[in-house]
C-alpha cells in the first residue's frame, strides 16, 4: 500500500497548492481587497489628509471605489425605512458629491442578530463593510476595538454644531468612532381613547408641569401619579380595575403603563440616571433610585397588575411585543424612533407627554444618540470617512435623522426640522425637544467593564426576577453585585 | 465494520497491510475510487476550515479585531475545563434534553411512518404530505407560532387543555416556557412537530422491505404485530440507526428553538442553557471566537465519543442484510 | 396489512366469508384513518393557529374578546367616527346599538336604525356586553406579502439551488456510500469517522474560515460556495445512503460479477434500481434541506440581494415586518405551497419503489 499512500500525499499536496495558488493569485491581483495584516490606518495607502479633502485617496488616482454601507446593527431594517435609505444612496450616486470614482451601495441585513454575525464574518473574512450604522451603544460594543478612529481624518471638520457631550459620548477609550447624527429622546405616549373611556384627564405635555385631573385638582406629575393613572387604566374582561373587588388579573384586557423595549438599566433610568459601576469604573454598586425601581416594576407587574409581564407582553393581545400598537395599553415610555412604524396599526388617537419625575422631583428622559461608524478593517478608510462626512452634513444628516425618527443632532437644524410638515408623525415634536433638556447622565447604555458579558449577566438576573411573581426583590437586589463583580473583574484581566 | 474494529485495525497496523493479497489491493483501489469524490471535496472545502477552527481554539481571537489575535496555547481549554461552570451546566442541560427527546422523537417518527405506510389508511398521500408540512415552515415563523400557541395566558394549547376541565390558563396555570422541569418536554413537543424528515427516512426504509418477506410470513400465519416485530422493525434498524446517530448529533447542537423562544439568558433558572447557546454567546455575541472554538471542539469530542459508542452497539441490534 | 382469518373455509361459505372480511377491512380502514386523523389534528394544531392568524388583521389579533376565527365588530359611522355595535339589554329586550361614548359607569348609545331618536344612556359596564360580530377574512396579508416579496425570483434561485445540488450531491453521495458499504480498504473506518465528524463539529465554528477561503478566491456573493462543495457529496446523504445500501443483500452483485460486470456497471445496473425508494428519500431529504438552508446563503450571498433563495428572502421579510406576525404567517404559507406540492407528487415515485424492489425478489 505504500504506493497508494504516496499517491494520497501527492493528492493532498496538489490540493494544498491549488488553495495556495488561489489565495496567492488573489493577493497579487487585488491588493486592495485583501485585509492588511497590521490592520490600523497607518499602513493604508490613503493616509489621512489635513485638508479633509479627497486629494490623497485611492479614488482620486482614478480607481473606482464602491463604499458599502451596512445597515442592521441598530435601526434601518423596517419596511418603510429601506426605500428611504436607498433614496439617500441613489442621490449620492447620481450627484457624485465626492467625484466620479466613489459610489455608494446599500447593504441591509435581515435583523440585528444576523447583522452582527454577518459583519463579524465579513470583517474576519477580509470583506469588511466600509460604513456601518445606524448603531447604538450596544451594537457598537460588539465590535469593541474594531472601529476606525475618525479623529485623524476629521481635520478641521466643524464640530461646533454638535453638543460636545454627544460627540464625546462616541469617544471610546480615545477612539472617536463616529459622530452623533440623530438624537432620540424618550417621551411618554398615551392612548387618548382609553383615557376618555376611564374619564381621566390627559398627562401634561410640558416638562415639569403638574398633572391636572378631571376635576381640576393639581398633582405633581411624578411616578406616583403615573401609577395611580395606570391602575385606573388597567381593566379585566368584566370592566373591573385592580382597585375593584373581584378583579381577575388573568382576564386582563387592558393595561395601564409599560416601559417598552428596555433592559433593566433602561427601565430603572425612569427613576434617575445611574449605573451599576462606581466612578472608579471597577466596583459594582446598586444606586438607591434603582432599588426603588426594581421593586416598583415588580409590583407593577404582580401586585398592581398595570404593567405587562413577559407572558402577556409577548401575546397578540399586546401586539406580540409592540404593546402600544395594539391599542390595549394606556401609556408607554419610548424613544422617538418609535414614531411612524410603531403606531402604524393603532386606530385610536394618541399623543405624547412629558416624562414624570421621580419622588425627589428629578425628571430623567433617557436619550439615544445613534452614530454611523467605520469598521477599521475597511479597505477604503479615507473614502469611507468622506462619505461619512457627507452623511453628517447639514443637508443630509437631518434627512437621515427623519428616516429613523430622530431629531437631528446638529442643533442648528432642529428648529427647521420640527416645523417641517414632512416630519409629522402625529405628535408635537416640541415635547421631544423639551425632553433633550433632561438627558440621563450617565447614559443608560453607558460603557461599563466587560460590556457585553456584564449586560448579559444583568439580563439574566432581571429576567429571572421579573418573571417570578413570588420573587424576593430585595434579596435579588442584594445578589446582583455578587454576580456582576466577577464579570467586571474579568475585564481588567 | 464498527469503530471498535477500526481501533483494532489501527492497532494491528502494518502487519495487516503487508499481508494484502492482489485481490484485496484491487478491492481497495475500487473502494478508494468510489469514495474519492467526497475525499477530494473534503480536502478542498472542509479540511482547512476544520484545522483552522482548531487553531482558533488555541488563540485569543476577537472577531471585531482579528488583527490582534494571538496564540495563547491551551489557556482557553484550561479555562473551559477547569474554570467555567457554564460549560458543565450546558453539557448537562443538553444531555438531559437529548435523553428525554431522542427516544420520544425516534419512537414517534417510526410509529407515524408505520401508520402512514399502512394499506388500511385512506388518502395516504395526503396524510404524508400534511405530516411533512410543519417541517417546511420557516423557523422564524415556527418560533412565532410556538411562542403564541404555548403562551400560558392566551395560547391555544392551554385553552384546549382547559376544555378537558384541567385548569391550565393563567399565572398559576401551565407555564410551558417558564417552568424549569417542563422545559425539556416543551422543546421535545416542538421538535416532534418538525419530525417530517425522520418520518420520511423511516418510510423509505419500510418501503424498501421486499414484499415477498411479508407474504412469506403471512403464509406462515404471522399476524400484523408479529410481522411488525419480526420483519419491519429489524429491516428498518439501519435507518433507525441513522436517525439515532443524526438525532443525537443534532440534539447536541440544539440551538435555534430555545434561542428564539427563550433568548440567551438561560431562563428559567438555567434550564435553557443549552451548550450551543453558550457557544453562540461566547463566539458571536461576545465576539470571543477563540474561546468559542474551544467550546465547539469540546462538543465535537463529546459528540464523537457518543457516536463511537452508538456505532459499537450496532452489532447487537442493527440488521444489515448485506452483512458488514 | 391483511387480517388473519382462517385461510381454508368451506367452499359453500365463501360469499358469506368474503362479505364478513370486507366488512372487517372497511372497519379496519375506518379505524386506521380515524386514528391518523386524530394524530394529524393534534399535529397540525399550531398550523391551524398560523392559518387563522394569517387571515387576521393586527387589530383583530389584538382583540382580547374575539373568537378564534377571524371576525370583526360590526361598526357604523357616527359623526365621522367608526363606532361598534353592541347587544344592549334594555327593558328586557336585547337591542343592537352603537356605542358612541364609552364610560366606566354608564355609556351612551344610538340606535343605528333610528339615529334621529338621539342618544340612549345605558348604566353599566359596556365591556360586559357582547359585540355584534361578522366574519371578516382578511386575505390582504397574502397580497401584501406577495407584493413585497418577489416570490418568482426567489423561487427561481431556490429551485436552481435545490435541483442542481440535489442531482450533484445525491449522485456523488451514492458513489461514496457504495464505496463505504461494499469495499474493504485500509483506513476505511478512520475515513468514515472523519465523514461523520464533519457533521459533529458545529458548522458555526468552521463558518468563518470557510468564508475567509471563499472570500480569497472571490466566490463570495455568488452561488459557487454553496453549490460546488455539494457536488462532491455530503456527509448526511452518504451516511443515509450507506445505511440503505447495507440493507440490500449481496447475492445479486455477486451474480452480476460472475457475469463479468465491473463494479461501476454492477452499481448502476444492480444496486441503483434496488435503491429507488432510498434515492427518492435522500433526494427529497436533500431538496428540503436546501429549501430550508438559510445560514449558508445568508452569509455567502450577502451583499447580493438579487440572487438570494426563499429562506433568506423570507428572513428579510420577517426582519422588516418583525412586529407583524400576521404578515409573517401569510408569507410562510405562500412559501410552503410549492415544496408541499412537490412532495405530494414525488410520492408517486415513492410508491412505485415498492413495486421495483418487490418484483425483483
Amino acid at each position: 500500500m505504500k504506493v497508494s499512500k504516496f499517491k494520497a500525499i501527492l493528492l493532498l499536496l496538489f490540493v494544498m497548492s491549488l488553495i495556495a495558488a488561489a489565495c496567492g493569485g488573489d493577493d497579487d491581483a487585488d491588493d486592495a481587497a485583501a485585509p492588511s495584516d497590521d490592520g490600523g490606518t497607518a499602513t493604508t495607502d490613503a493616509a489621512p489628509s489635513d485638508d479633509g479633502g479627497t486629494a490623497t485617496t485611492a479614488a482620486a488616482s482614478g480607481e473606482a471605489v464602491e463604499i458599502r454601507w451596512f445597515v442592521g446593527l441598530g435601526a434601518g431594517t423596517d419596511a418603510p425605512v429601506i426605500p428611504q435609505q436607498q433614496a439617500i444612496v441613489d442621490e449620492f450616486n447620481s450627484t457624485k458629491p465626492l467625484g466620479e470614482n466613489i459610489s455608494l451601495k446599500l447593504d441591509v441585513a435581515p435583523d440585528a442578530d444576523q447583522a452582527a454575525t454577518l459583519m463579524q464574518t465579513q470583517i474576519v473574512g477580509g470583506n469588511a463593510p466600509d460604513i456601518a450604522g445606524p448603531v447604538g451603544v450596544k451594537g457598537a460594543a460588539q465590535f469593541f476595538g474594531g472601529w476606525l478612529d475618525i479623529n485623524p481624518y476629521l481635520g478641521d471638520y466643524d464640530l461646533s454644531d454638535f453638543d460636545p457631550a454627544l460627540v464625546d459620548f462616541w469617544n471610546q477609550g480615545g477612539v472617536q468612532l463616529g459622530l452623533p447624527f440623530a438624537v432620540f429622546p424618550q417621551v411618554l405616549w398615551y392612548n387618548q381613547e382609553l383615557f376618555d373611556e376611564a374619564g381621566l384627564a390627559y398627562p401634561p405635555a410640558e416638562f415639569g408641569a403638574p398633572y391636572v385631573d378631571a376635576d381640576g385638582n393639581e398633582k405633581p406629575w411624578d411616578l406616583d401619579t403615573l401609577r395611580e393613572l395606570a391602575i385606573e387604566l388597567t381593566v379585566d374582561s368584566s370592566g373591573l380595575t385592580p382597585n375593584d373587588d373581584g378583579f381577575d388579573p388573568n382576564a386582563r384586557v387592558q393595561w395601564g403603563f409599560g416601559n417598552m423595549f428596555n433592559d433593566f438599566r433602561g427601565n430603572a433610568t425612569l427613576f434617575g440616571a445611574g449605573n451599576f459601576v462606581d466612578a472608579d469604573n471597577e466596583t459594582c454598586i446598586f444606586p438607591d433610585d434603582w432599588k426603588t425601581a426594581a421593586n416598583w416594576y415588580h409590583d407593577a407587574m404582580w401586585v398592581d397588575h398595570f404593567h405587562p409581564d413577559a407572558t402577556f407582553g409577548d401575546s397578540e393581545i399586546l401586539g406580540s411585543g409592540n404593546w402600544f400598537n395594539s391599542g390595549n395599553i394606556g401609556m408607554i415610555t419610548i424613544h422617538t424612533w418609535y414614531a411612524g412604524w410603531g403606531t402604524a396599526d393603532l386606530a385610536a388617537d394618541f399623543d405624547v407627554a412629558a416624562i414624570p419625575s421621580n419622588a425627589g422631583g428629578v425628571i430623567t428622559a433617557k436619550l439615544h444618540a445613534d452614530t454611523i461608524g467605520i469598521p477599521k478593517a475597511t479597505s477604503h478608510p479615507a473614502e469611507a470617512v468622506e462619505v461619512l462626512k457627507w452623511m453628517m452634513s447639514e443637508e443630509i444628516a437631518p434627512r437621515l435623522a427623519a428616516i429613523y425618527g430622530g431629531l437631528p443632532a446638529r442643533e442648528s437644524a432642529q428648529a427647521a426640522y420640527v416645523d417641517d410638515p414632512a416630519n409629522d408623525f402625529g405628535f408635537d415634536w416640541a415635547v421631544a425637544v423639551d425632553a433633550l433638556s433632561y438627558p440621563d447622565n450617565p447614559n443608560h447604555e453607558a460603557w461599563w467593564p466587560n460590556y457585553l458579558e456584564s449586560t448579559d449577566a444583568m439580563n439574566e438576573w432581571w429576567t429571572e426576577l421579573t418573571n417570578d411573581p413570588n420573587a424576593d426583590v430585595d434579596a435579588g437586589i442584594d445578589a446582583l453585585c455578587g454576580l456582576l463583580q466577577p464579570v467586571f473583574d474579568r475585564d481588567s484581566a | 465494520m464498527t469503530f471498535t474494529d477500526a481501533i483494532k485495525e489501527s492497532r494491528a497496523g502494518p502487519r495487516t497491510r503487508g499481508k494484502m493479497s492482489d485481490e484485496e489491493k484491487r478491492e481497495a483501489k475500487i473502494g478508494y475510487a468510489f469514495i474519492s469524490p467526497w475525499l477530494i471535496g473534503f480536502l478542498i472545502f472542509y479540511a482547512l476550515p476544520m484545522v483552522a477552527s482548531f487553531v482558533f481554539s488555541l488563540m485569543e481571537f476577537n472577531l471585531a479585531t482579528p488583527e490582534d489575535a494571538k496564540f495563547v496555547g491551551l489557556s482557553n481549554w484550561a479555562r473551559m475545563l477547569f474554570d467555567d461552570p457554564n460549560v458543565w451546566q450546558g453539557l448537562w442541560v443538553t444531555t438531559r434534553f437529548a435523553l428525554i427527546s431522542l427516544p420520544i422523537g425516534l419512537a414517534s417518527a417510526f410509529l407515524i411512518a408505520v401508520l402512514l405506510n399502512s394499506t388500511n389508511l385512506w388518502g395516504r398521500n395526503i396524510f404524508r404530505t400534511l405530516f411533512f408540512a410543519p417541517s417546511l415552515v420557516p423557523f422564524v415563523a415556527g418560533a412565532l407560532i410556538w411562542s403564541q400557541v404555548l403562551n400560558s395566558q392566551t395560547g391555544w394549547v392551554n385553552r384546549l387543555i382547559e376544555l378537558f376541565g384541567i385548569p391550565a390558563v393563567g399565572i398559576d396555570g401551565i407555564r410551558w416556557l417558564d417552568t424549569p422541569v417542563l422545559i425539556p418536554f416543551t422543546f421535545t413537543f416542538i421538535g416532534i412537530w418538525s419530525i417530517g424528515n425522520a418520518i420520511l427516512i423511516n418510510l423509505a426504509g419500510l418501503q424498501g422491505i421486499p414484499t415477498a418477506l411479508h407474504e412469506a410470513a403471512q403464509i406462515d400465519g404471522a399476524g400484523y404485530w408479529r410481522r411488525l416485530r419480526t420483519i419491519s422493525i429489524p429491516m428498518v434498524t439501519p435507518v433507525i440507526f441513522y436517525n439515532l446517530v443524526l438525532g443525537a448529533v443534532g440534539l447536541l447542537q440544539y440551538f435555534l428553538q430555545p434561542y428564539v423562544l427563550n433568548g440567551t439568558t438561560g431562563y428559567p433558572e438555567g434550564a435553557t442553557n443549552f451548550f450551543m447557546i453558550y457557544f453562540y454567546k461566547q463566539a458571536f455575541a461576545f465576539a470571543n471566537m477563540g474561546y468559542g472554538a474551544a467550546l465547539a471542539w469540546l462538543l465535537f469530542f463529546y459528540g464523537l465519543a457518543i457516536t463511537i459508542i452508538l456505532f459499537s452497539t450496532q452489532k447487537y441490534w442493527v440488521y444489515y442484510a448485506a452483512g458488514d | 396489512m391483511v387480517n388473519d382469518t382462517n385461510q381454508a373455509p368451506a367452499k359453500e361459505q365463501v360469499p358469506d366469508w368474503k362479505r364478513q372480511q370486507q366488512r372487517r377491512t372497511i372497519l379496519l380502514k375506518m379505524g386506521t384513518t380515524a386514528l391518523a386523523t386524530f394524530i394529524l389534528a393534534v399535529f397540525l394544531m399550531p398550523m391551524g393557529y398560523a392559518l387563522v392568524t394569517s387571515l387576521k388583521t393586527k387589530q383583530q389579533a389584538a382583540d382580547p374578546t374575539a373568537p378564534i376565527l377571524p371576525s370583526e365588530a360590526v361598526t357604523i359611522e357616527y359623526e365621522g367616527k367608526e363606532v361598534e355595535l353592541l347587544v344592549v339589554p334594555i327593558d328586557g329586550e336585547d337591542r343592537e346599538l352603537a356605542i358612541v361614548k364609552k364610560g366606566r359607569q354608564e355609556s351612551e348609545f344610538v340606535d343605528p336604525d333610528n339615529l334621529a331618536a338621539g342618544v340612549i344612556v345605558w348604566e353599566g359596564q359596556w365591556r360586559t356586553l357582547d359585540p355584534v360580530r361578522q366574519g371578516q377574512w382578511n386575505f390582504g396579508n397574502y397580497k401584501e406579502a406577495w407584493d413585497f416579496i418577489n416570490f418568482p425570483r426567489l423561487l427561481f434561485w431556490t429551485l436552481l439551488y435545490a435541483f442542481v445540488t440535489m442531482i450533484g450531491a445525491v449522485t456523488a453521495s451514492a458513489f461514496v456510500a457504495y464505496g463505504f458499504s461494499r469495499f474493504k480498504f485500509p483506513g476505511k473506518s478512520i475515513l468514515f469517522i472523519v465523514l461523520i465528524g464533519t457533521i459533529i463539529l458545529p458548522p458555526a465554528v468552521t463558518l468563518i474560515p470557510q468564508y475567509a477561503f471563499f472570500s480569497q478566491i472571490n466566490w463570495v456573493g455568488t452561488w459557487l460556495p454553496l453549490i460546488v462543495p455539494m457536488m462532491f457529496g455530503n456527509a448526511y446523504n452518504v451516511f443515509l445512503l450507506r445505511q440503505y445500501f447495507l440493507t440490500i443483500p449481496r447475492e445479486m452483485e455477486q451474480a452480476a460479477s460472475v457475469d463479468g460486470a465491473g463494479p461501476i456497471r454492477t452499481f448502476i445496473e444492480v444496486i441503483l434500481p434496488q435503491a429507488v425508494p432510498a434515492l427518492t428519500a435522500v433526494s427529497l431529504f436533500h431538496f428540503f434541506f436546501t429549501w430550508n438552508d438559510f445560514f449558508g446563503p445568508l452569509v455567502f450571498l450577502a451583499g447580493n440581494r438579487d440572487i438570494v433563495p426563499i429562506s433568506v428572502g423570507l428572513s428579510f421579510f420577517n426582519g422588516t415586518y418583525a412586529s407583524d406576525p400576521n404578515l409573517i404567517m401569510a408569507a410562510s404559507f405562500i412559501a410552503l405551497i410549492i415544496p408541499l406540492v412537490i412532495f405530494f407528487f414525488s410520492q408517486r415515485v415513492f410508491l412505485s419503489g415498492i413495486v421495483v424492489s418487490g418484483a425483483d425478489k
